[in-house]
């Protein structure tokens, strides 16, 4: 029992030490300050108390990202009326002249990011943020490497695309975009 | 919460057990039927001892006797000494039962401060004790 | 690896480019590659390109609104329902085990009883010689028959002699003789047993020879067939 309370300490120390990035992630997620908290928080609560059930500790961080990624799920599935979580996509929360006058381009990439198709914004930020390696990345989201490794791709030349479109101006009004009320 | 619902379900297991242990009376019918001089010096042992092994534990014991085994209970047959502890049982919460048959048609003497339990029918009676889950003793 | 950029065809090279950029690739291939980009100018701006994308994505979450928390999480520590919890659990816990206590008391009367919750049955066990006691139980065996007849209600009763008890049961007592036979003969549900080891010990320790009234049976041991008796939930009482 004493070796699982040092066990249990050491794992919640070393998630504190990466609490920043997994605010980064969930923020990229969210793109609201305060729910990116609240997932965190209730991520790493769960995390805490459920440390027993991790077996391999090399796995912590992409064990509590799927931990994470599960409370945001069930936070969408919450908000939302409608429903299948592949279907959601997330609004752009402002227009795209407000980029054109603000030049913000860490608000605009983070907008085109939050455009991304669900799939590939995973992966693409924990490889990013989190600095997964593919495997990690592989076991947070629970596909094979392969599959991580085409979402990426797709993810960065999707990206590509979107910022080089906010930059010549143009940006496209994509139904798929549009949030889906059933 | 898995382990908290182990250590719940732990406590709760063994609290199920502490009041059982608790509530439960100790339960004992004293049955004495021989009419030798020492008989009730050994059922005052018998009692004393019990109650001696089990101290703080809630008892019931009932101390039946029938027969010519009732004269044992005349002091002037009796040492002082046995009575006093007999009378120290009964003020502990010790129940003496006497067959009523036998007490009236032989019209024994009982010590005055002794008030036993007059029983019609005294091997219903024993059967009933049973029945209700006391233990059957005799010396 | 020359082989294989050059039948990969682009999406496989964006993905192994994509590997090269995350460090994903082992170092004999990182160096092949190197050496290609070294040698390719548009592999080169591809990479570049990637590596652009990678570094503006990191780069877009540093200056983000600052979390409100603390660096490290406090667990919430939810007392109220723990305790509430306890409480409920300690309470069911106290319940039930008054429950059990009474269901015990329930099932040792049960058990106590008898299989046959319809008779009651009772043993009597003799093993002194007195006649005065051995007159008093069939006195009191009497009044505990009369009673269930009175009210209708089955019992049987078996009397096991063992021991000194055997003495009682010889002819020679016409007292407890004529008591016998007068239960024997008004209740069918009285039964009278003698123990043969203890008639033979009694013939060779004693040389005391015991004619038996005729109303008892022989049985083989006393003793047996009072744990027997018992072991089948019969009332024991010591006569």
């Amino acid at each position: 029992m004493f070796k699982n309370r040092l066990r249990n300490k050491k794992l919640s120390q070393q998630l504190c030490a990466n609490r920043e990035r997994f605010y980064k992630l969930a923020y990229a997620w969210t793109r609201d300050a305060m729910l990116a908290d609240d997932l965190v928080q209730e991520a790493m609560q769960k995390a805490f108390v459920s440390f027993n059930s991790l077996k391999d500790e090399t796995k912590l961080k992409a064990w509590t990202c799927r931990i994470m990624l599960n409370c945001y799920h069930d936070w969408l599935r919450r908000k939302k009326d409608t429903m299948d979580i592949d279907d959601f996509e997330l609004v752009a929360d402002s227009s795209p002249d407000r980029y054109m006058t603000a030049q913000d381009s860490s608000q605009m990439i983070r907008h085109c990011i939050a455009c991304l198709n669900e799939k590939y914004r995973n992966v693409i930020t924990m490889i990013d943020i989190m600095e997964f390696s593919y495997q990690e990345a592989s076991d947070a989201l629970d596909i094979p490497i392969g599959t991580v490794m085409s979402r990426l791709c797709r993810a960065r030349n999707q990206l590509r695309d979107l910022v080089e479109k906010y930059n010549n101006q143009i940006f496209p009004v994509n139904p798929q975009y549009i949030r889906r009320v059933k | 919460m898995v382990k908290l619902h182990k250590y719940l379900l732990l406590v709760f297991l063994c609290l199920v057990n502490i009041p059982a242990a608790l509530a439960a009376n100790e339960k004992v019918v004293y049955h004495i039927h021989q009419t030798q001089a020492d008989t009730l010096k050994r059922a005052i042992n018998n009692i004393e001892n019990l109650k001696k092994g089990m101290p703080g534990k809630p008892m019931d014991i009932r101390l039946l006797m029938q027969g010519n085994s009732i004269q044992l209970l005349n002091p002037s047959l009796q040492d002082k000494n046995l009575m006093a502890r007999l009378l120290k049982l009964q003020d502990s919460g010790i129940h003496i039962e006497v067959s009523e048959k036998n007490y009236r048609h032989n019209r024994l003497q009982i010590e005055s401060s002794l008030k036993p339990l007059l029983v019609e029918n005294f091997f219903g009676r024993l059967i009933e004790l049973q029945n209700q889950g006391y233990r059957y003793l005799t010396p | 690896m020359a082989k294989n950029t050059q039948q990969t065809d682009k999406q496989l090279s964006d993905e192994l480019l994509n590997s090269f950029i995350d460090h994903q690739v082992a170092p004999d291939e990182r160096r092949e590659i190197l050496d290609l980009i070294k040698k390719d100018k548009n592999l080169s701006n591809r990479v570049c390109d990637l590596q652009h994308i990678k570094e503006m994505t990191k780069l877009a979450y540093e200056h983000i609104p600052a979390s409100r928390l603390p660096e490290t999480v406090i667990l919430k520590k939810r007392i109220v329902p723990r305790i509430a919890a306890v409480i409920a659990i300690f309470s069911l816990g106290l319940l039930l085990g008054l429950a059990v206590t009474q269901l015990n008391d329930y099932s040792e009367s049960i058990a106590s009883f008898n299989a046959d919750d319809s008779i009651t049955k009772v043993l009597v066990h003799l093993t002194s010689s007195d006649i005065d006691s051995g007159l008093n139980t069939l006195n009191n065996l009497q009044l505990l028959l009369e009673e269930y007849e009175s009210n209708q209600q089955a019992v049987r009763v078996e009397v096991i002699a063992n021991g000194k008890g055997i003495q009682l049961l010889d002819v020679g007592n016409n007292l407890i003789s004529q008591r016998i036979k007068q239960l024997t003969n008004d209740y069918h549900n009285l039964t009278i047993a003698a123990c043969k080891y203890s008639i033979e010990q009694l013939q060779i320790s004693n040389g005391v020879k015991v004619d038996l009234i005729p109303q008892v049976r022989v049985i083989d041991s006393g003793v047996v067939e009072v744990i027997k008796r018992q072991n089948e939930g019969w009332t024991y009482i010591r006569g």
